[in-house]
């Protein structure tokens, strides 16, 4: 057996060599699309429902005001405040006083990527349509988490992000902040 | 140093015979039992000369993990460098080869049969999947076919418009409307990037509310959304204008522009107008140009809402005309 080895211990050495570079090949874990990663944002923190140091739940009127200036317009308890996008506002509810949902309207300059995000939170949402669903665009909702996202799965756009306080189930989130959306996507269209 | 390794070719000759008669010596004391046959699997594994059928498993198993190497490999640099899997096949193919070689003179002929078939293979797979991954086959386009399907009405499809439930002369309008459409390339390309879209007839006189078509999944159209080619050019523009804002991010740039900040909605637009109806509005004017056919952007009045733009659509609304040229059709129409 020795001598076999030493014999053929070039052709030994040469096929162990590429057994290994073989088994190599198939066990290296598969390489990694790199995505454009987001800008940094207030998205990271924790909870995931707190924007810009404002807490749907928890900021006064005023703590509203101090982070997002003066609300440019009002319609009874919804005030509207600038946001990056020159011709869309940002929304806030209001009640007694206290920020319970939050429309912030993203722009493209944010480089977010819906995909990413619904992974990052978890595949646990629930899907709305809307005055937007015939674009593609349909809102992708965490009701215990007090998050929702507006997008297009297709192009990975994100139009506006919502922050709400957290409700128990999809029909309350309807009920209190979405009445424009249903469960259903036949209920909409655009003409 | 790599020279002073090379065996000249009557050393090979007598390794290759030495290896066979070896491996023959072996598998006669050994293949009649159990401890034998399990030893002769360790030798076979090692040598793959013990006995022909332990040698063949043994060289299918190494030959199908090279060829898989060959394979991912020349995939996986096919991805990177587009053109090069060619050069990488063959450079895969010939290491193969070089491998094949040495172990014929070691190993014996069946393996490295095995070996070189399967590297073949390999290189046969990864030049079949680099066409698959960079789409380089041909799909022929579909344009203009006819069939009846669909319903009462006729259907056909021209572009990526599915047109069912048509009545005929309406269908012909259609069609003739969709054509209009096909000239705007880059906007088509968007527009079908998805697949096909159904566009169906609905043979009432509007929709709810007065809607003449309606986009969601796919494009209704009602009676007010056809007739002549005016009307009928100017109402698929639009819906199809809706199904293009969903393939594109041109939308969610124009819901931020310069152009609608100082221009507003598209005046045309003949229900409640929104940012979000004005964009396929905006497509429809643009594809419809400064002189469309007769009947195009008329409600039930007569008057044509063009007017609104005090001129046409290029001198009344030039910021958003240059939006749509910029961002969504690339180019001048031959209106």
């Amino acid at each position: 057996m020795k001598a076999f080895f030493q014999k053929y211990k070039i052709p030994v050495v040469i096929l162990l060599l590429v057994l290994l570079v073989a088994g190599w090949l198939f066990v290296r874990p598969e390489k990694q699309t790199l995505l454009p990663s987001p800008t940094p944002t207030t998205l990271t923190t924790l909870p995931v429902n707190t924007w810009n140091g404002i807490m749907p739940g928890a900021s006064l009127f005023e703590d509203v005001n101090k982070q997002l200036g003066e609300p440019v317009k009002n319609d009874g308890n919804v005030y509207e405040y600038k946001s990056a996008n020159p011709n869309i506002n940002n929304k806030v509810v209001f009640e007694d006083n206290v920020a319970v949902l939050i429309k912030r309207i993203t722009v493209i300059e944010e480089r977010l990527s819906i995909n990413n995000l619904l992974s990052q939170y978890g595949r646990n949402y629930i899907v709305l349509y809307g005055e937007l669903s015939s674009f593609g665009d349909n809102l992708h909702v965490y009701p215990d988490r007090g998050i929702a996202l507006l997008g297009n799965q297709y192009t990975g756009r994100v139009l506006e992000i919502w922050y709400f306080k957290p409700v128990s189930s999809v029909e309350e989130f309807i009920s209190k902040y979405a009445n424009d959306y249903s469960l259903d996507p036949e209920e909409h269209g655009s003409f | 140093m790599a020279a002073q390794n090379q065996p000249n070719r009557a050393e090979q000759t007598a390794r290759s015979a030495t290896s066979r008669t070896v491996g023959k010596a072996i598998a006669s004391r050994i293949v009649n039992s159990a401890a034998g046959k399990a030893v002769g699997s360790a030798l076979g594994a090692i040598g793959g000369t013990v006995v022909p059928v332990v040698g063949n498993i043994v060289g299918g198993l190494i030959g199908g993990a090279v060829a898989g190497a060959v394979t991912k490999g020349v995939k996986e640099a096919g991805k990177a460098l587009g053109a090069l899997p060619f050069a990488l096949a063959n450079l895969g193919a010939q290491l193969a080869s070089v491998i094949a070689l040495s172990l014929t003179q070691t190993l014996g002929a069946a393996f490295t049969f095995s070996v070189a078939a399967l590297a073949i293979l390999a290189a046969f797979v990864a030049f079949a999947m680099f066409i698959i991954t960079s789409g380089a086959y041909i799909v022929p386009p579909s344009a203009g076919s006819l069939g009846g399907g669909g319903g009462s009405g006729a259907s056909a499809t021209t572009l990526c418009f599915n047109f069912v439930n048509f009545p005929e002369n309406v269908l012909a309008t259609e069609q003739q409307a969709a054509n209009i459409i096909g000239q705007a390339e880059n906007y088509v390309r968007t527009l079908c990037s998805r697949g096909p879209i159904t566009v169906r007839y609905i043979d009432a006189p509007s929709g709810p509310n007065g809607w003449c078509g309606v986009a969601g999944n796919g494009i209704t159209i009602y009676q007010c959304g056809a007739g002549n080619l005016g009307n009928t050019l100017y109402t698929l523009a639009h819906e199809s204008g809706h199904i293009h804002a969903g393939l594109s991010n041109a939308f969610q740039a124009y819901l931020q522009s310069g152009a609608w900040q100082n221009e507003g909605q598209v005046c045309t637009y003949p229900y409640d107008n929104s940012v979000y109806e004005s964009y396929p509005e905006m497509i429809a004017v643009y594809i419809g140009g400064p002189n469309p056919p007769p009947g195009f952007a008329v409600g039930s009045s007569g008057v044509s809402r063009l007017g609104c733009f005090g001129g046409n659509f290029r001198t009344g609304m030039p910021d958003t005309w240059q939006f749509a040229r910029d961002s969504i059709f690339l180019e001048d129409l031959e209106w």
